[in-house]
């Protein structure tokens, strides 16, 4: 079966097809669970986020242009809403969040412990980098680090990366480049 | 460290997404500025410690909660599906006086539409009588007939050639074959279209038949192997089975 394009199921969405947009949410979900992840750093939120961002998407798609792909677009609503997520948690001071995914993350330790399988070093060594990474990007700006997790875990064109966060091009190279430097300079310290 | 005033080309260079000029123009550039190199080293690191990063995937209940709230809200379901709730409601469930009104406008019509059917049915050719040279009867030329000569023809010359004793599940068969067939219906039938038509012989000869088939019918019942003889009998001394075959031959 041909798929049908983003851009025939947004027309058909306009138009009110309401199985039209929830072929597009099937088609997104994943990835705007996966970035709203990167940016926030625990499931439990970032899917209250995506649900969040359909929802948005659904309410305002009839002021979608097609200057843009629906890809960008959404993403562009994903960033913007984790960012404001990040912004409203540093102002509420709470830090449930964090202890709820280190708890979760100390669950799955203690199950791998427990039940021990061949490759569970390589396994922790691969939750050390990805809890040393998350910790790092952790520190960056809102901005550096959306540009950060598109370009280096989305595989995003500089152009894209652009649209969505809703800045210049040059100050996007800036951003990642700054971001990079500041990721090595962090990691050097460490060791 | 030194600042250079291209190192935000570095990025593009770097993920390959510079117009080919300027990539050869910054790629002579990079030659020559210790700046950029170092960035793009860095960019290199960056990249080689994060291949070996994934990230963790959510927990499946957690996973399957999102996709379902999401299905939920967004009805993922086909649309022809709710096009066909929307008829069923509309028209059966729960249809307005206007759709009522239309409804029993359409049954009219479409008894009216059957009714006219029945003009278009081609009309059912009568029965016409032609006479069969060999045996010089006159044969009424119906399918029915046809048909009802041929099956009488094959269980006879079965019952002739069959051994009353040994082949009592034949006998079962053929009287089962009569049956099924509703051949006594048939000559009764057949019977009473000859004598519509004034045919006294083929009247005479369906009756010879329909007794035969009634002997048979009484052998299924009794088993008694008596009857069966004096049916062979019968059917060897009359020119019964020769009248049938001779009929059939002439139609075929």
């Amino acid at each position: 079966m041909i798929k049908e394009s983003d851009a025939k199921l947004v027309q058909r969405a306009k138009q009110g097809d309401r199985s039209a947009f929830g072929k597009l949410v099937k088609r997104y979900q994943n990835k705007v669970l996966y970035l709203a992840y990167d940016l926030i750093g625990n499931y439990i939120d970032a899917q209250d986020v995506a649900q969040n961002v359909f929802l948005q998407a659904f309410q305002n798609i009839v002021y979608f242009r097609d200057e843009s792909s629906f890809s960008t677009w959404i993403y562009r609503i994903t960033t913007n809403a984790a960012i404001d997520f990040q912004r409203s948690r540093k102002r509420r001071k709470s830090v449930f969040v964090d202890q709820s995914a280190n708890q979760e993350q100390e669950r799955l330790m203690i199950e791998n412990i427990e039940d021990p399988h061949p490759g569970l070093e390589e396994e922790i060594e691969r939750r050390d980098l990805q809890a040393h990474v998350a910790r790092l990007v952790e520190n960056l700006s809102p901005q550096q680090k959306a540009a950060f997790v598109l370009k280096y875990f989305h595989h995003r064109t500089t152009d894209e990366i652009a649209e969505i966060i809703g800045c210049d091009p040059v100050t996007v190279r800036g951003h990642i480049l700054r971001a990079t430097l500041k990721l090595r300079k962090q990691l050097k310290d460490e060791r | 460290m030194k600042r250079c005033h291209q190192d935000f080309l570095a990025v593009d260079y770097f993920f390959k997404e510079l117009d080919p000029t300027i990539q050869e123009q910054y790629r002579r550039h990079l030659a020559d500025c210790p700046v950029c190199q170092s960035h793009i080293r860095t960019m290199a690191e960056t990249k080689r410690v994060l291949k070996h990063h994934r990230r963790d995937e959510p927990d499946r209940a957690l996973l399957r909660q999102y996709q379902f709230a999401l299905a939920q809200r967004f009805e993922m379901k086909a649309r022809s599906w709710r096009w066909f709730d929307w008829m069923v409601d509309s028209w059966i469930r729960r249809p307005s006086m206007a759709v009522r009104l239309v409804e029993a406008i359409a049954l009219i019509l479409l008894g009216f539409f059957i009714g006219s059917l029945r003009n278009w049915l081609p009309e059912r050719e009568p029965a016409v009588q032609v006479v069969n040279e060999k045996t010089d009867l006159f044969v009424i030329e119906s399918p029915l007939l046809k048909n009802y000569l041929q099956q009488t023809e094959m269980i006879f010359l079965d019952v002739k050639n069959l051994d009353p004793v040994e082949d009592h599940q034949l006998i079962i068969n053929l009287v089962q074959s009569v049956q099924y067939r509703y051949l006594l219906q048939k000559s009764l039938l057949l019977r009473e279209q000859a004598r519509e038509l004034n045919n006294q012989q083929l009247a005479e000869l369906l009756n010879r038949i329909e007794l035969i088939l009634l002997e048979l019918e009484n052998v299924g019942m009794s088993g008694d192997v008596e009857i069966l003889s004096l049916v062979q009998q019968q059917l060897k001394d009359t020119r019964l089975l020769f009248q049938i075959k001779a009929v059939n031959m002439e139609e075929i």
